[in-house]
């Protein structure tokens, strides 16, 4: 018999002890495991799909803020060049005013420069002048520069018109009018004679003549009384020096204010400009 | 030569024999046991899974879509019962590889045994979902008649269950012993390997047909259907 009953029983039971074990140990679990890997799966793709979503939405708003910003680009780069305009002119408009008021103050101070320059070289000119004169006329001719001078001063006095007009001689004629004589250096007495009786036979009339000594007075002698003066000396001839070194020095200041006046910007290929100015460099004059 | 490791008994007390197919039939009861629980034990539900809770996954997918294909109902109730007779069987017969080893399924004992469960599991199943009387009604069906011929259909599917399976494993269990003995190289080493194919496709023809009399068992009748019938009752 190929059938033995008692083992068929017992394999009855082994099997269905078997299939309660792997129930317990096998398809449960990996049942479970499967079933909870699938919703993790889900619930990781369920995120994915609000991230993609989510994503969608910020990348959709970005790209309406782009086409805004795009679209409002041209506004604002007219805005802007027209504001860059303006404040280049501003800036250029500083520019030249603060170049202009450098410019005057340089040229003032330059003035006041010229104009000591000027005095020095009066001063030291005359002072020059005389002692040159005078050790020329020394050498040359034997003379005193001071005895000439006064001798020409008479003889100029002498010449002074007889009938002088209403204005001019009528202060003059009055008896016992205070005449002063100033000189550089000292007049000696012989010629302080003679330059009262030539006056007195000018004028004829008394005078009171009062005598003094001027630095100031270039080398020469110089009579008033009342509103007369006769004044002879170098002063006129140094002041004619000096106005035609003046006129000298206005010549060249007038050609440089009207390059200043000139003063143009001058666009750059970069589009920002610059002014083409070069402020001469003081001059310090040199004094003795 | 024995045809059947039942022959081989190794206790016996009285009517109670203990014989090499209970001896084996609970090795590999243990062996599915133990290695179930080693794997399942430590399970992951995220991130990298072991190679094994891969295989064992991979096995009880597999199971599951047979059942839902061939039965078109929800596959879970029916796994444990047709999971563990695949199972068993599958295993049984691929360890016949190892020597010395006899396959329990290689006993008409326990073939006979399965099938009974079979047998069993069918009613009980089918009684369960549409009830006792819609379904010893079907034994009747199309006709009173028919109820002879349907009882014995299902006794004699039940007997071809069990020596199908039998005749296979034994007959290949004869063939090697016989190929041995007549040519003892290379031959009988590829009939070894042709019985582990033809051992697995045994497993998986118990377990169809096992699963297609449980879902004919349990087939319920869709409202289209049944008016249909009374259709045909009231022709």
């Amino acid at each position: 018999m190929l059938i033995d009953w008692f083992t068929v029983s017992a394999q009855i039971i082994n099997f269905l002890i078997l299939v309660a074990l792997l129930k317990r140990f096998l398809y449960g679990p990996v049942i479970k495991a499967m079933d909870a890997r699938e919703a993790g799966i889900a619930a990781r793709l369920r995120e994915a799909e609000e991230h993609i979503a989510a994503a969608d939405d910020e990348a959709q708003a970005w790209r309406e803020k782009n086409r805004d910003f795009e679209a409002n680009l041209a506004a604002m780069m007219e805005k802007a060049e027209k504001e860059m305009e303006a404040r280049k002119g501003e800036l250029l408009q500083e520019a030249r005013g603060e170049v202009k008021a450098r410019l005057t103050a340089w040229l003032e101070a330059l003035k006041g420069e010229k104009a000591a320059f000027l005095n020095d070289v009066f001063r030291h000119t005359s002072a020059a002048f005389v002692q040159v004169s005078r050790s020329a006329l020394r050498s040359l001719a034997g003379v005193e520069l001071e005895r000439q001078i006064l001798q020409v001063f008479v003889k100029r006095l002498s010449e002074l018109p007889a009938n002088p007009s209403e204005t001019d001689a009528a202060p003059l004629l009055s008896p016992g009018s205070r005449v002063v004589v100033t000189s550089s250096f000292e007049i000696p007495p012989d010629l302080r004679s003679v330059i009262e009786r030539t006056c007195r036979e000018s004028m004829r009339c008394e005078c009171r003549f009062h005598y003094e000594i001027s630095p100031a007075l270039l080398c020469g002698v110089e009579l008033r009384t009342g509103s007369l003066r006769v004044s002879w000396n170098l002063e006129e001839y140094l002041r004619d020096l000096e106005k035609n070194l003046d006129i000298e020095f206005d010549g060249r200041f007038s050609l440089l204010a009207e390059d200043t006046d000139s003063i143009k910007p001058d666009r750059s290929p970069g589009g920002l400009s610059r002014t083409d100015v070069e402020i001469p460099a003081q001059k310090h004059t040199a004094t003795s | 030569m024995k045809i059947t490791p039942d022959l081989i008994v190794l206790r016996q007390w009285g009517p109670i024999g203990i014989n090499a197919t209970l001896v084996f039939t609970w090795l590999i009861m243990a062996l599915l046991v133990i290695g179930s629980r080693l794997i399942t034990r430590r399970l992951v539900t995220h991130g990298k899974m072991s190679r094994m809770q891969n295989l064992l996954e991979i096995i009880v997918t597999f199971i599951r879509k047979q059942i839902s294909d061939v039965g078109n109902q929800e596959p879970d109730r029916f796994l444990p019962f047709i999971g563990t007779l695949f199972l068993f069987i599958a295993v049984s017969n691929l360890l016949s590889i190892i020597p010395g080893y006899l396959p329990p399924t290689g006993s008409l004992s326990t073939t006979t045994a399965l099938a009974l469960c079979v047998f069993k599991a069918v009613p009980l199943y089918g009684i369960s979902t549409q009830g006792a009387v819609a379904y010893f009604k079907n034994y009747a069906k199309p006709s009173i008649f028919m109820l002879p011929l349907n009882v014995m259909g299902e006794l004699s599917r039940t007997l071809a269950l069990a020596v199908r399976l039998f005749g296979n494993v034994m007959s290949g269990t004869m063939i090697g012993g016989i190929l041995l003995s007549v040519t003892p190289l290379i031959f009988p080493v590829v009939m070894q390997a042709f019985g582990l194919l033809t051992g697995l496709i045994q497993a998986y023809i118990f377990a169809i047909l096992a699963t297609v009399f449980i879902s004919a068992a349990t087939e319920v009748q869709s409202p289209g259907q049944a008016s249909q019938s009374h259709q045909e009752k009231g022709e």
